[in-house]
């Protein structure tokens, strides 16, 4: 198995134990599981990466989060 | 589908596979939809282009379609071959619907279908899941979201008040008006980008509106990147009455959706299929 094959495993069982789930806001499943870090100036979602969400500031210290397809989202398919 | 105004569609089909194949899937597609129009767009090897015995055909020698998957493939020659070989001088085509050699059509009305989907919403470009990806982690909206050429260019040519936006649909599937095409082919020195992310994102800025399937139909349910569907799969879907399936690779199953062919209506179960 490649080093980077290994590394991604193993970040996804970190994520799988200790992240906390990521709700849609506007149907309230969880999209993905995610452990926040502050890095270098960045925040970082570890995990994130296995979905596919939008971001959006809803106050001054407030992130939420949608899921960008609507086909993954009850609330909005027709 | 009553009421709706009828639109010539052209689909054209982008394969890079022999040329016995890509001429059986083109006579299998006549086939299940006999009232539609196809061509297809090659770019692979050159001989199978020059073996593929099929009037309606344009070799695409686009270096981008080989490199590493999910890099920067263009649609820039393909659009510019559609348009110089069957669009250009047929004013009765009024959009082109272009598939990949994998997606299997499972209904004969499903241009009609779209194209009653584009003349509600007014799309430009109809795509699964296409849809504004600013603001996403979408890896590509990542990859290009401060790419200097691609800012940019959008800036030249953009008619939106925010000449940044970036949109991202799945490739394989794209429906686009006639003045769309029309206008993307005039456009001139592409920057290097990724087809799935530029091509939306360039016809938006063009002033064309962006329309995700999804949000209107559930003709793109079962189109989707990857797994291959599994020829059992197909079979159910198909004689459920879906539209597509994508990607399909086993063309012995291509052979049996076009052989039990239902142009314009609902195939129900009990067709005579091992469901
Ligand atoms: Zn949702």
């Amino acid at each position: 198995m490649q080093r980077d094959e290994v590394k991604r495993k193993v970040k996804l069982a970190v994520v799988a134990v200790a992240g906390r789930p990521i709700r849609c806001e506007v149907c309230d499943e969880v999209m993905v599981k995610a452990i926040p870090i502050i890095w270098k100036g960045d925040v970082k979602l570890i995990g994130a990466e296995t979905g596919l969400v939008s971001v959006d500031f809803a106050s001054m210290n407030r992130l939420v989060f949608r899921h960008v397809e609507v086909a993954a989202c009850p609330a909005r398919r027709p | 589908m009553p009421g709706a105004t009828p639109v010539t569609t052209l689909t054209v089909v982008l394969t890079h596979v022999d040329a016995a194949t890509a001429g059986e899937q083109l006579r299998l597609l006549g086939g299940i939809a006999p009232g539609e129009r196809f061509a297809v767009c090659h770019g692979g090897k050159r001989a199978d282009f020059d073996a593929l015995d099929l009037d309606a055909k344009a070799f695409v020698d686009d270096p981008t379609l080989r490199g590493a998957p999910r890099s920067f493939q263009s649609y820039h020659l393909t659009f510019a071959a559609v348009w110089d070989h069957w669009v250009r001088d047929d004013p009765s085509i009024d959009a082109v619907y272009v598939i990949e050699y994998d997606h299997l059509v499972l209904r004969g009305d499903y241009a009609q279908r779209l194209g009653a989907i584009a003349a509600q919403t007014g799309a430009g470009l109809l795509g699964k899941e296409a849809s504004l990806r600013t603001g996403t982690n979408w890896e590509h909206y990542g990859r290009f979201r401060r790419d200097p050429a691609l800012l940019a260019h959008l800036r030249r040519v953009s008619v939106r008040e925010d000449p940044t936006l970036i949109y991202g649909t799945l490739g394989d599937g794209m429906w686009l008006s006639r003045a769309a095409l029309a206008d993307y082919v005039t456009v001139e020195n592409h920057p290097p980008c990724y087809g799935e992310l530029y091509v939306p994102t360039l016809v938006h800025h063009l002033g064309h509106r962006i329309v995700n399937l999804a949000e209107h139909s559930n003709l793109y349910d079962h189109v989707r990147w990857d797994p291959a569907y599994a020829p059992a799969e197909v079979r159910a879907l198909h004689a459920a009455g879906a539209t597509f399936a994508h990607p399909v690779k086993d063309l012995d199953v291509w052979r049996e959706v076009a052989a039990h062919a239902s142009p314009g209506t609902s195939v129900t179960s009990g067709d005579g299929y091992q469901v």
